[in-house]
């Protein structure tokens, strides 16, 4: 086997003849796992965290390829079932400690604190800090479209939400991160 | 101007978030261990391969089951028809061999009408000299009833 990066439509096919089933499958994961966990480190900021959901949304990938029918574009699948295990994530570590948002902000904010694991500069790291005041969704949202710089149209596919609300919620995202960090001291 | 130092389009995208190095080849190692080697290690032995060995094992043992149950000697099978086939001496060989008492092997016979075998033959049998029977005789008291 050559070391040519297949396109999804040539992995797909590859993945339908068992012969080639897991030579396919390891290109899968050669091309989107670093897209995939970044998508998530940008949410859950623990890269531990980032590592084991990273993991877990390729198993489940595993899983559910052999059903999945290509009514959507593979890497927007993928995003979707990382998407997914990070919300669940989030909304089940808030559920199991009874914490209020503003202390899981609080949390993935120190987390930002650790220079073993996060370096950037000032205005970086302060970013950073807005990104987490938003809520899970909007993060997301904003995240996709401003670090990933991915299409209107792709975001809703992950999503399932309409373009339109997509375009409300990136400019809402824009103008509360901005006041966040006109209002702190540099 | 504050409101351009935040305006956030403007500023470089940087991705401040690290990882331990080699992580990228790990993970890759790490997935396909969960996935590809995992499932390729045991799908053949969860197909007919392995199957098939159980349903062999299973046949062997109920075989087995079923013939020490049906050929299983029980108390009453064990008889004169189990000694049928057996000559006479050779029984007596091997209870001379064995030390069987004397007095048990006549009992034997007695008690066994299947089995003839007349006095003389019985006492060349047990081996027994006429000068043994001569001195094991309490004569004197054979007198005294007499």
């Amino acid at each position: 086997m050559t070391d040519k990066q297949l396109t999804d439509s040539e992995i797909l096919a590859k993945f339908g003849v068992s012969e080639t089933r897991n030579f396919a499958f390891n290109q899968l994961v050669r091309n989107y796992q670093q897209k995939v966990y970044w998508h998530i480190r940008k949410m859950v900021i623990d890269h531990n965290d980032a590592d084991d959901l990273t993991q877990e949304t390729f198993i489940k990938a595993w899983k559910g390829l052999e059903n999945f029918k290509g009514e959507s574009q593979l890497f927007t699948w993928l995003y979707r079932i990382a998407t997914n295990e990070c919300l669940n994530y989030l909304a089940k570590k808030k559920r199991r400690f009874f914490l209020p948002i503003n202390d899981i902000t609080e949390e993935l904010s120190n987390k930002l604190e650790d220079s073993d694991m996060v370096s950037g500069d000032e205005i970086q790291l302060k970013l950073q800090k807005a990104l987490l005041t938003l809520p899970d969704k909007q993060r997301l949202v904003f995240n996709m479209k401003y670090y990933d710089e991915m299409k209107y149209e792709d975001i809703s596919e992950i999503t399932g939400t309409s373009v339109g609300a997509l375009k409300a919620s990136y400019h809402l995202a824009v103008k509360k991160i901005e006041e966040y960090l006109k209002n702190l001291p540099f | 101007m504050k409101s351009e130092k935040f305006d956030i389009e403007n500023l470089p995208k940087e991705n401040i978030f690290k990882v331990p190095e080699n992580y990228f080849s790990e993970l890759e190692s790490n997935i396909h261990k969960q996935t590809i080697y995992k499932r390729s290690s045991s799908v053949p032995l969860r197909s007919w391969l392995k199957t098939k060995a159980w349903v062999a094992v299973a046949a062997c043992t109920t075989v087995g089951i079923l013939g020490y149950l049906t050929m299983m000697p029980t108390q009453e099978s064990i008889g004169t028809e189990s000694l049928s086939g057996v000559q006479n001496q050779e029984i007596v060989n091997y209870l001379i061999q064995e030390n069987t008492n004397q007095t048990d092997i006549a009992d034997q016979f007695d008690g066994n009408k299947s089995i003839k075998i007349s006095d003389a033959e019985l006492l060349d049998n047990l081996k027994v000299t006429d000068k043994d029977i001569l001195q094991s005789i309490d004569f004197k008291n054979i007198e005294e009833e007499i």
